[in-house]
């Protein structure tokens, strides 16, 4: 027997169905796998069929860790939920969604590297697992609790040590746009995982361990952790655990001190704090309680923070975060529903009084909340149709009511729980039963496009800041166009993609910004050009690139909010570790790999991924946007091109190995990185015989 | 009887902490090589959804240490070599926990090792600890006994009961 680090060595199957408890040895993965997204990612392909649908009991949620999860270093607590979605639109899809906060690292200390849940229990359970014991139990007393409340009470009963992941009424209520979260706004947002657990009428699971991670390199890894800590933050502690150099778009730990609420903190009547997952010192998450507890106290970061800050600042006046906002915060955490379904953004934190509501409609951050208020404020929606009063946007009533109606499944509300492309398009085709002239009908169209870029069967997610447009993003930059179309939900297209271009305190183009850049992209993409944002040269290859990047920080895992560490503001030539990944797992496991060899590996998962989607009915014409997306211009009248994009999926295709036609992983490929029984399966589905 | 007093002991400053926990992470990496929070010579308690203010609990290097009376096969003892730290020779611990019951904080800071059934307590990492080190915020601060008024003071407004 292998000696592992950093893994523990088991992955657990509970299978609802049955309540039969077993083990599937992780070592059966470690071969070929590095981590969480590539094991999950074959689990799922061996064991969920393509005509699976995300409610049926043979649906499954995938949870795994990753070999550094739960060591020392920043940003590692997380973990990888893999399943079929139901949020994805048109089509249910492939997923995955990833978490942090303190549950991943638990788990490992229980003795487990994942857990697979499959089957739905006849009555509505929660599981513990502790150590070795792991426990079904009935949970009709917990179902229709709130995450919070659920939380508490489940820590009554298995100590307050215990790390839970739970879903609130909206997974209940099999939601597409609910989530699983653990303590306060650590959640799997994407994919609308939380209506799946609520499918398999599990309600929690809770687990406990005490076994401890064996780490190969204790020494060395404490060495990396100053590291990497010295690359973000510089050579200082900071005595109030913000963020240094992070500069995250929405921490709370930068706004907090300038916001209504603060007013309230400075009488004594309110608290707050920062919050840290494990091992991690922060990306600026804040919690605020009350102490007259007139609104449920709680935990809140980047959409979540930033919900309803400026509906807020529009109905009430004043400074942004008020108590209404603060509430809406803790409030969308309870019920369990993805924030980016009714996030509401403006360009900027501090946006121009009279550009406010033009802001609004301009779409520039392109949540959820903003295709509602376009619809609302156009008239075409209005309180006789959705029995949703516009007269109120803005107010603690709208948004307690439009979430807790959403939750609940209340009125216009269990329409929008189907997430908003598929209630905008029931609404496009019934227009009699809301009334709607085709002048409206058109508006939904247009709103729709305007908050979800991606076309084709694998929608439906939110764009998380990717203005493919040009609109309201400031500039065009076709990588991060590339990403959105190949990936239906990369949370950390936008992150990924800045940390590569972006070497804090330099100004993008000058001559000091290319003589730092240029080394590291010439090392890894081929040429500086890739970050030349005007021209098509190695755009596909950097689209590659960063979407290694992003494959490294989901296995591993680290957090997006604080790797990739390209540039420092604090070493003497900005750079960062770009190595820092292989060094990592070295530290953790033992395993020496070369960064490029990492890459390779990391690789394959992506080849792994297409032949899944492929399977599940993804083709080239998915890989595409909606039409507004080429019409809008950027900050400098630059449009996105048909022919460009084209020209570009092409490039992508050729350095993957897929089909051009098709997009499909052509068999040569799949063999070429050890994946001849994918190849085989996608041959005997009659996935080759389309190819001309 | 009266010890001579340990040098050095670590205070918390619960307002700073922002409940990462790699105090307890790094602890058990020193002394067991294992990323294992649950045997760490101190302990965080998150109040995840109520927050504000997270409890630290360390060592304070009593000089009037219960737990070294306590203990029925001398397993505590005061390590005059290295600044009169008061140490747990895990060798010699038979887990009876008599130690942790007589520890005068509450929780006991004398943790215990569920699964190879001994006691374990903090002994400053030879005069360096390392928690003070790591700790990204600052939060913990080793004191030596220069600032022993202070430190009474700190003691004394932490739950002793």
């Amino acid at each position: 027997m292998i000696n592992l680090f950093g893994w523990t060595g088991k992955i657990l199957r509970i299978n609802l169905t049955n309540e039969k408890i077993s083990i599937v040895p992780t070592k059966k993965y470690l071969q070929k796998y590095i981590g969480g997204r590539g094991i999950a990612a074959r689990i799922y392909w061996e064991e969920v069929p393509a005509e699976c649908r995300a409610f049926d009991p043979e649906n499954k949620l995938i949870i795994m860790t990753g070999p550094v999860t739960g060591s020392l270093m920043p940003g590692s607590a997380r973990m990888m939920m893999v399943g079929k979605c139901p949020q994805t639109y048109p089509l249910e899809s492939y997923g995955r969604s990833s978490a942090g906060g303190h549950w991943a690292p638990e788990l490992k200390f229980a003795g487990y590297d994942g857990v697979i849940i499959e089957g739905k229990a006849k009555n509505r359970v929660y599981v513990s697992i502790n150590n070795d014991t792991i426990d079904i139990i009935d949970a009709s007393d917990l179902w229709g609790l709130d995450t919070h409340k659920t939380q508490e009470k489940l820590w009554e009963r298995h100590g307050e040590k215990g790390k839970i992941l739970v879903i609130g009424p909206a997974g209940e209520k099999l939601s597409r746009i609910a989530v699983i979260s653990t303590d306060s706004n650590a959640t799997f947002g994407q994919g609308g995982f939380g209506g799946v657990m609520g499918s398999k009428n599990l309600k929690a699971i809770v687990v406990r361990g005490n076994k401890g991670i064996k780490i190969a390199d204790p020494i060395l890894l404490m060495d990396l952790y100053r590291h990497a800590d010295f690359i973000i933050k510089g050579p200082k502690k900071t005595e109030s655990g913000d963020v240094g150099e992070l500069r995250i778009p929405l921490s709370g730990g930068e706004i907090i001190k300038e916001s209504k609420v603060y007013e309230y903190i400075k009488e004594g009547k309110a608290k707050w704090w920062y919050d840290a997952c494990f091992s991690c010192n922060g990306c600026g998450k804040v919690g605020v309680k009350f102490n007259d507890n007139s609104i449920p106290s709680g935990s809140s970061q980047c959409v979540e923070f930033g919900l309803y800050l400026h509906p807020e600042k529009m109905y009430y006046g004043g400074k942004i975060y008020g108590k209404v906002a603060v509430e809406a915060s803790h409030l969308i955490d309870m019920l369990g529903i993805n924030a980016w379904e009714f996030y509401f953004a403006l360009k900027g934190l501090k946006p121009d009084p009279a550009e406010t509501l033009e802001g609004g409609l301009r779409m520039d951050g392109l949540g959820g909340l903003n295709v509602l208020y376009y619809l609302l404020k156009k008239g075409v929606l209005n309180k006789k149709n959705t029995g949703i009063d516009f007269e109120k946007f803005g107010s603690r009533e709208f948004i307690v009511d439009l979430l807790q109606n959403t939750a609940y499944r209340k009125g216009f509300g269990n329409l929008l729980a189907e997430g908003l492309p598929r209630a905008l398009h029931y609404m496009m085709d019934h227009p009699d039963e809301f009334n709607l002239s085709d002048e409206g009908v058109r508006e939904i169209e247009l709103a729709y496009q305007q908050g979800y870029a991606r076309g084709g069967k694998f929608g439906g997610y939110p764009r998380h800041h990717v203005f493919c447009g040009g609109k309201g993003c400031g500039y065009l930059y076709h990588p991060n166009i590339l990403r959105c179309c190949l990936d239906p939900n990369d949370h950390s297209t936008l992150h990924t993609s800045s940390r590569s271009i972006r070497v804090p305190g330099i100004t993008y183009g000058s001559k000091e910004y290319w003589k730092i850049v240029t080394p590291l992209a010439e090392k890894w993409i081929g040429s500086a050009k890739a970050l030349d944002q005007y021209s098509l040269d190695y755009k596909a290859e950097a689209t590659h690139h960063q979407m290694r990047l992003t494959m490294e920080l989901d296995c591993l895992p680290l957090c997006d909010f604080r790797f990739p560490l390209l540039y420092s503001k604090f070493t003497e030539n900005k750079l960062g570790d770009d190595e820092i990944g292989s060094k990592i797992l070295y530290a953790v496991t033992g395993l020496k790999k070369t960064q490029k060899e990492l890459y390779e590996m990391l690789d394959m998962i992506w080849d792994l991924e297409r032949a899944i989607a492929s399977r599940e009915g993804r083709r080239r014409e998915d890989d595409w946007l909606n039409e507004y997306d080429f019409e809008g211009m950027d900050l400098e009248g630059r449009r996105l091109e048909k022919q460009d994009l084209t020209y570009l999926l092409d490039e992508f295709y050729s350095i993957k190995g897929w089909d051009l036609n098709s997009g499909i992983p052509t068999r040569e490929k799949l063999e070429k990185v050890g994946l001849k029984d994918v190849a085989d399966e996608l041959d005997k589905l009659g996935l080759y015989n389309i190819l001309p | 009887m009266m010890t001579n007093r340990s040098k050095g002991m670590i205070i918390a400053n619960k307002t700073i902490c922002i409940g990462c926990r790699v105090c307890e992470i790094i602890c058990s990496l020193i002394h067991e090589g294992l990323v294992r929070p649950d045997v760490a010579r101190l302990s965080v308690i998150r109040y995840a959804l109520q927050g504000s203010e997270y409890d630290i609990f360390t060592c304070h290097q009593c000089e009037e240490p219960s737990c070294l009376y306590s203990c029925p096969v001398n397993a505590i003892i005061i390590d005059e070599a290295k600044e009169n730290v008061v140490i747990l020779d895990e060798e010699s611990c038979i887990g009876c926990k008599a130690c942790i019951d007589a520890c005068n904080y509450v929780p006991s800071r004398i943790n215990f090792d569920e699964n190879n059934n001994i006691a374990i307590k903090c002994d400053l990492c030879n005069g360096h600890p390392e928690c003070v080190e790591y700790c990204p915020v600052g939060a913990l601060s080793y004191y030596g006994n220069e600032t022993e008024i202070n430190i009474t003071v700190m003691v004394d407004s932490e739950a002793c009961e």
